[in-house]
């Protein structure tokens, strides 16, 4: 009997104890890991795929301009145009709420966090010659491929920074990664020292970029070519003698003239009759962004008549005063109507015969656009009091793609974001030549006159040329006139009236057009004005983040933002 | 044997002691407000647990849950002492010893609930134990045999549904607004149609929320419980069916399927204990449960706005061609959202199982003892949707030139689409906990000892990456008591968890208790006021280590930006660099010390009195405050943030019979402030814009001065308000509190309390008679603010939405005419991001006294041989509270399903 029970309790016991033993797993029950990804930075770039994707990754924080400001492009902040929902963030720059605190967007953060992932790329892309694929048939592919990227990383790097400082003014220019440790004391550089930085860099990497990708292996057109890099270079430079940020100084006009020259001499890209936006293959086109297929940009623009249609960017009447008449005379709306050349005329010719461009850039009241009559007067099927109809009267019509459907079936295509092209290097050669020398000047340089460069892009759109013997003041208002209606909505005109320090006359009264239907096709047209706006010289920069300025003491405030 | 003994003991060193297995709270528990048993609990008739516990224990917080997505399940979260940290708060929930969901089990299966939130109780779960303990036992079988069934049939209504206005009132409102933006009115030459109601389709004037829900809805509880035992041996089983449904109405519009919003639940459990020997105990508590939960095949949690913001004059139910009504700018119908989307069903399955063993080893060493206990639970849940789509149709009126009525034209909008199946998993879990642990008590003379080594491991694998939470415990805890008198209690807890990197997964969480009995001491021995009274304190630390996985890594490869390349538009993905890791990462630890004085008198009053105090350390908070965005990276948090949480809790009892007459009140109070020490906010212009030394949660925002009422005083204003738009008299006018001539967000000042409450408290009264009994569970909270911003209802007419009765009836909105008296801005169609901005004057009082539950029982007496007894309830719940909102549920602010006001009828038969 008691040897039994012994037996019970030792077998007991013995369970007890084995539960325990199973119980006390292993001195690894709390290893734990389901990362994904890579745990060493270097895994980002030592096969040929993954670096590539690492650099792909640092194009694809090239800013297009379809939607700058939260739906609204940034000409709705200059007298270009209009932003149809008053509420909307773009109102920011103008209604007396821009502040340090109250920054309309996250860009200051956006640029450094591309500017980091250059340097992150060209940091471990350095010294990686993938010999593990020598064998590779592929190996020939890889390696023309791989001779541009450091070139195309570090010309991405200076677009960012050029960015950063058209914005900021004085900014910082990260050349490596900022750690915990030292980004709270980093320093910014001059304005004048960043151009230097990004002209510096163009000099290097443009040599070693080519012309054309259509030739290069695997044909990835888009990627940055050496004409890029001398663009941007010549867009610097030219930023950086305006008067925003330097005094008048003839050197860095010169420069600005040197590098636009190049590209003009190079002869890689032409001045033809073509489109000038949405054309990958434009002969002028030096470097843009493709877009996926959308339909999104042309529902945010298109008139309000058409189904699913909402309101978006108008533009002003301020700059379809801009555009000439083909004999060259100044069409103007006034308060009791059309004036050309302050003579009064019908309204039924006041679109009629107008610079080419404008056409391609506006659509107007009673033009026909996909198929029927524009109705953008007074209770018409495009116009006011329906919600979202365009306050000024006119529809934006640059970068929109008019065989796009948007309801009930979307058809949608592709678009392109032009940065560079070949017009605006033609237009930045007139300006720069001009401020350095005079309309008419030429020499052993510089062979082409300003004039000439300016009546290149006119005579293109079949415009009368710019008479010769302007004094240089006169030119400059004809340069400035040129790019506005050249350049209309590809993002310019906003950093345009800054660098020449014009915003201040310019950006006061937005102004439309009323229209009143008398009957089929006549009707009445006056001047309004569609908004008022606030203009402070402080806002020629954008102000310093005020949390950032808490962070970094060596961060000074943009001047009159204080 | 010893041999076996030595080696387990040496290669071990561990041994088992399930601590909670054996701290079951005792009498004193319940009378100190520490613990409430499953008797209580089950006097509110509720289906989901959580929402019994309303006021009944100090120190936890239950807080009235929102759940929109099934309102069914909606359960009350709790929480111990208010807030004291910026992460995670939840206390740990144990069910039977192991980690579980209360509102895995039911009402009827729990014993008891014991709140623990003392240091040494938060030492002993180590990392997880910073929170609080919540500890409930389930129901063990009793010596004899007995059965029990209990039936309850449940209406609910809802309880403050708001009123939205008429078509009418709201077209008027519509163009008054109109008017104020500097528009054209728009329904000046309809309102006599909206007033006739003459054409329904042309104009309609649907009340949507009348429409939507039904006024009544039931449900149906029923549990059978057996019981019994002998010496060795004893179980308890129960069978728990619930079926409930909600107001949500029109399930059965299609005659094919049923849409209505309706959940099933059966609970089965068995628990068992044996002596197995003399010596040997065994415990097997099995629990399984189905739930099948089926509602309408809308996104029901986007309703509520729906059925709120859809004006009454917006278009009819159906059309006069049997579509449903619509409109160009709304992309939906209400009823037809509830009617016409299909449904829904989800099945869950889950099984909470453990076992326990306990082996007395009095054979080698007297006191000696083992235990071992492993737990096993699993969920799943599967969702069959058959959802389709509706097509609407808008109708416009057509009028002649006069502006006469002649019909009205009808335009098809959406897609109709038949139905179409989808199926998935969610909710799939499984957890499991090995314990074991080597004890020791002796007794000799004065002193008595107990000790234990215990170890502890549990796992719990989520379905998703990043869920898994995996800890490790070893810990000594002994305790000692002189003369019966003097007590100290002493944990020791090396405990560590997944979360933290290897080679620094382990804390060491000492904790230290110690207790006075005076009421045993010679000075008060024979008092004959105080019957007991005790003193004690405790201190120590514990650890809190919700903070996400992974984070003292960084990663790369993982996400990227895409671009396109080449003459095709050929799309090419990008890989990036992963945020910068958390150097040094640490769990969040809190130093916890508390007093407590328990005091018993007169044989009938039980009192007592804590004072707690917290300091949370190692909270996790941003780094962007302090690191510049030059970095171009995201920035880690740091391990930097303190919180502090200090505060009394109160507990009385007291019961007395006389003659026939029992009473009774159980009365408990908690005060609860937290105050950030240290919140990484960075530096700010303003002194009063630091939130360091104030509590987490509070309301910040601008001051409001009133109304602007002339456009003389605007022109005149010479402060920036920089929240937006043009001023016209009407709108608010904000204190430009730093003078520097702009109103923006360096004003905000700090408003008041947040919404969790500093001060929660609750009785519950008992009153019998003979056969009669009543009982009454009250609950209030104190120092809390709600903020009133949701759309349609304080925010009105602006994008196409609705407006009700609170700001047209119930306060008095500015108009030239009540600009005196006036307590809200004009009305406006536009969105006015000045009027709205955060400010006080959308802040209000939160208050509330709520009376939770109230039951009327009548026994029975039955002349039975079997000795069967029955007894007889109703009960209401949620039936009214004083707060100082009148027509809103201040525990209920935005759109949501409505709270419930439930009434019901019950048995009980015991046999």
């Amino acid at each position: 009997m008691k040897n039994m029970k012994q037996k019970y309790s030792n077998r007991i016991l013995s369970l007890v104890f084995g539960v325990i033993c199973l119980g006390i797993t292993s001195c690894d029950f709390l290893a734990f890991d389901e990362s994904v990804g890579y745990d060493d930075p270097q895994e980002m770039t030592n096969t040929f795929t993954k670096a590539e994707q690492s650099l792909t990754h640092v194009y694809s924080y090239l800013p297009t301009g379809y939607s700058a400001i939260n739906g609204a492009m940034r000409e709705c902040a200059t007298d270009d145009a209009v932003y149809v929902w008053s509420q909307g963030n773009v109102n920011t720059y103008f209604n007396g709420s821009w502040s340090p605190k109250n920054t309309v967007d996250e860009y200051w953060s956006h640029l450094f966090s591309a500017i980091r992932a250059a340097n992150f790329f060209l940091e471990y892309i350095e010294g990686e010659e993938f010999e593990r694929y020598k064998w590779n048939n592929t190996y020939a592919t890889m390696q023309e491929k791989m001779q541009y990227w450091e070139s195309e990383a570090r010309f991405l790097r200076s677009f960012y920074l050029f960015e950063l400082a058209r914005r900021y003014g004085d900014v910082a220019i990260p050349t490596e990664l900022y750690t915990l440790e030292n980004v709270n004391e980093v320093k910014p550089s001059s304005f004048n020292d960043v151009i230097s930085f990004i002209k510096s860099e163009c000099d290097s990497i443009a040599p070693k970029l080519p012309d054309n990708y259509a030739s290069v292996a695997g044909a990835q057109t888009g990627r940055v070519t050496k004409g890029a890099a001398m663009a941007l270079k010549c867009r610097a430079l030219l930023y950086n003698a305006s008067p925003l940020f330097s005094a008048d100084d003839q050197n860095k006009w010169k420069a600005a003239a040197l590098a636009a020259k190049a590209i003009i001499d190079g002869g890689t890209y032409q001045l033809v009759k073509e489109d000038v936006v949405n054309n990958l293959g434009a002969k002028g086109l030096i470097f843009e962004r493709r877009e996926g297929t959308s339909t999104s940009f042309e529902q945010r623009n298109y008139p309000v008549g058409f189904d699913g249609a909402k309101g978006g960017t108008c533009p002003s009447q301020n700059l379809v005063d801009a555009f000439e008449r083909t004999d060259g005379a100044k069409v103007t709306l006034k308060s009791d109507g059309w004036y050309a050349n302050d003579v009064k005329i019908n309204a039924a010719d006041a679109y009629k015969n107008r610079d080419p461009r404008f056409y391609k850039t506006i659509v107007h009241n009673n033009q026909i656009f996909k198929g029927r009559y524009i109705e953008s007067f007074t209770n018409g099927n495009d116009g006011l009091p329906k919600e979202e109809a365009s306050p000024t009267g006119y529809y934006l019509n640059k970068y929109i793609i008019e065989n796009i459907d948007i309801a009930p079936t979307p058809t949608p295509e592709h678009h392109t974001w032009v940065y560079f092209r070949y017009a605006e290097i033609l237009l930045n050669y007139a300006e720069a030549l001009n401020e350095a020398y005079g309309a008419d000047y030429t020499d052993a340089t510089f062979t082409l006159s300003a004039r000439a460069a300016i009546n290149m892009v006119r005579n293109r759109v079949d415009m009368p040329s710019i008479p010769a013997g302007l004094s240089k003041a006169d030119f400059r208002t004809a340069v400035h006139h040129e790019r506005r209606v050249e350049l209309a909505f590809e993002n310019h005109r906003f950093w345009d009236v800054r660098r020449w320090k014009t915003a201040e006359n310019t950006s006061q009264d937005l102004l439309g057009a009323s229209i009143e239907k008398v009957t089929e096709n006549v009707f009445n047209y006056t001047l309004k004005t569609v908004q008022a706006r606030t203009w402070n010289n402080k806002y020629y920069l954008y102000p310093i983040p005020q949390n950032e300025r808490y962070k970094n003491d060596n961060l000074k405030q943009n001047p009159l933002w204080d | 044997m010893k041999n076996i003994l030595i080696k387990a003991c040496i290669c071990l060193g561990i041994s088992s002691s399930i601590v909670a297995q054996t701290s079951e709270p005792d009498s004193l528990s319940y009378a100190f407000g520490e613990a409430v048993s499953g008797n209580k609990l089950t006097e509110s008739v509720q289906i989901i647990p959580n929402n019994t516990l309303y006021g009944r224990l100090k120190g936890l917080y239950v807080m009235q849950g929102v759940n929109n997505t099934n309102p069914l399940e909606n359960g009350a979260s709790l929480n111990l002492r208010g807030r004291s940290t910026f992460g995670n708060d939840g206390p740990m929930v144990l069910v039977d010893g192991f980690e579980r969901s209360l509102s895995h089990i039911t009402t009827e299966e729990i014993a008891s609930i014991q709140v623990l939130t003392d240091a040494v109780a938060s030492a002993i779960y180590g990392v997880r134990g910073a929170n609080g303990v919540v500890l409930i036992t389930t129901k063990e079988g009793q010596k004899g045999r007995s059965t029990e069934v209990n039936y309850n049939f449940i209406v609910n209504t809802p309880f403050r549904m708001q009123e939205f206005a008429d078509a009418e009132t709201y077209a008027k409102s519509f163009d008054e607004a109109r008017l104020n933006d500097g528009l054209d009115p728009l329904y000046t030459d309809k309102l006599d149609y909206y007033r006739n109601g003459d054409e329904p389709e042309a104009f309609p004037n649907v009340d949507w929320q009348d429409w939507a829900y039904k006024s009544l809805s039931n449900s149906h509880l029923l549990d059978i419980q057996n019981q019994g035992g002998t010496d060795r041996f004893n179980y308890y089983t129960i069978i728990n069916y619930s079926n409930s449904n909600s107001l949500i109405d029109f399930k059965n519009y299609d005659d094919r399927y049923n849409t209505g919003n309706n959940r099933i639940n059966l609970n089965v459990r068995s628990n068992i204990n044996v002596d197995i020997t003399n010596s040997t105990h065994l415990k097997l508590n099995l629990m399984a449960r189905l739930v099948q939960n089926k509602r309408p095949g809308t996104d029901l949690s986007s309703l509520y706005s729906k059925l709120y913001n859809t004006p009454a004059n917006a278009f009819p139910i159906k059309t006069s061609n049997d579509v449903w009504g619509g409109n160009s700018f709304l992309d939906y119908n209400p009823i037809g959202e509830i009617a016409d989307r299909g449904f829904i069903k989800d099945f869950r399955r889950t099984i909470n199982t453990n076992l326990y063993l306990k082996q007395d080893l009095d054979k080698f060493i007297d006191g000696l003892y083992a235990e071992a206990a492993i737990a096993y639970d699993d969920q799943i849940q599967i969702n069959d949707a058959r959802k389709r789509n509706y097509a609407r149709e808008e109708v416009i009126p057509l009028f002649t030139s006069d502006g006469e009525l002649v019909g009205a034209s009808y335009q098809t909008l959406g897609l109709a689409s038949e139905l179409a199946w989808s199926s998935n998993t969610s909710g799939m879990y499984s957890r499991s906990a090995v314990e074991g642990a080597l004890g020791y008590d002796m007794s000799q003379g004065d002193h008595t000892i107990s000790a234990k080594l215990q170890y502890r491991q549990t796992a719990y694998m989520g379905q998703w990456r990043n869920s898994t939470m995996k800890r490790q415990d070893l810990m000594a805890i002994a305790n000692y008591t002189l003369k019966g008198k003097y007590f100290a209690d002493a944990v020791v807890n090396y405990s560590g968890t997944a979360v933290l990197p290897e080679g620094d997964q382990f804390n060491t969480y000492p904790a230290l208790g110690l207790g006075w009995l005076l009421s045993e001491e010679d000075f008060l021995s024979g008092n004959s006021i105080i019957d007991y009274l005790k003193l004690k304190t405790s201190f120590g630390l514990s650890g809190n280590d919700f903070i996400g996985h992974d984070l003292h890594k960084q990663y790369y490869g993982i996400g990227g930006g895409g671009y396109l390349f080449g003459n095709n538009n050929t799309s090419f993905g990008g890989i990036k660099e992963g945020g910068l890791a958390i150097a040094d990462l640490k769990i969040e630890k809190a130093r916890k010390f508390d007093v407590t004085a328990e005091a018993t008198l007169l044989k009938k009053i039980n009192l007592s009195a804590t004072y707690f105090n917290e300091l949370r350390s190692d909270i996790l908070v941003s780094g962007g405050s302090v690191v510049s965005s030059m970095i171009g990276i995201s920035i880690p948090q740091l391990a930097s943030g303190k919180v502090k949480n200090q505060g009394v809790e109160l507990n009385l009892q007291y019961y007395n019979t006389i003659g026939d007459f029992t009473f009774g009140v159980d009365a408990n109070y908690t005060f609860a402030r937290n105050e950030i020490i240290n919140n990484n906010e960075g530096f700010q212009p303003e002194a009063y814009l630091y939130k360091t030394g104030n509590s987490l949660g509070q309301y910040y925002g601008l001051e409001n001065e009133g109304f602007f009422n002339t456009q003389a005083e605007i022109d005149n204003y010479d402060i920036y308000q920089s929240f937006g738009g043009t001023l016209s008299p009407g709108d608010v006018k904000y204190t430009d509190q730093n003078g520097d001539k702009v109103v923006d967000e360096n004003d905000y000042v700090l408003l008041g309390y947040g919404n969790m409450p500093e001060i929660y408290y609750g009785f519950n009264l008992h009153l019998a008679y003979k056969n009669f009994g009543m009982n009454a569970l009250f609950q209030g909270v104190a120092h809390r603010n709600v903020y009133q911003n949701t759309t349609s209802l304080h925010k009105p007419l602006a994008n196409n939405t609705n407006i009700s009765s609170w700001y047209l009836e119930e306060n008095t909105h500015w108009t030239p005419a009540t600009a005196a008296e006036a307590n809200l801005p004009r009305l406006t169609t536009l969105d006015n991001p000045n009027n709205f901005a955060w400010s006080d004057l959308w802040m209000a009082n939160g208050n509330y006294l709520k009376l939770r539950n109230v039951q009327f029982y009548y026994n029975l007496n039955l002349e039975s041989a079997n000795k069967m007894t029955a007894r007889i309830f109703l009960n209401g719940s949620n039936l009214f509270s004083i707060d100082n909102l009148n027509t809103q549920d201040p525990e209920n602010m935005g759109a949501n399903y409505p709270t419930s006001r439930a009434f019901s009828a019950g048995v009980q038969v015991n046999f």
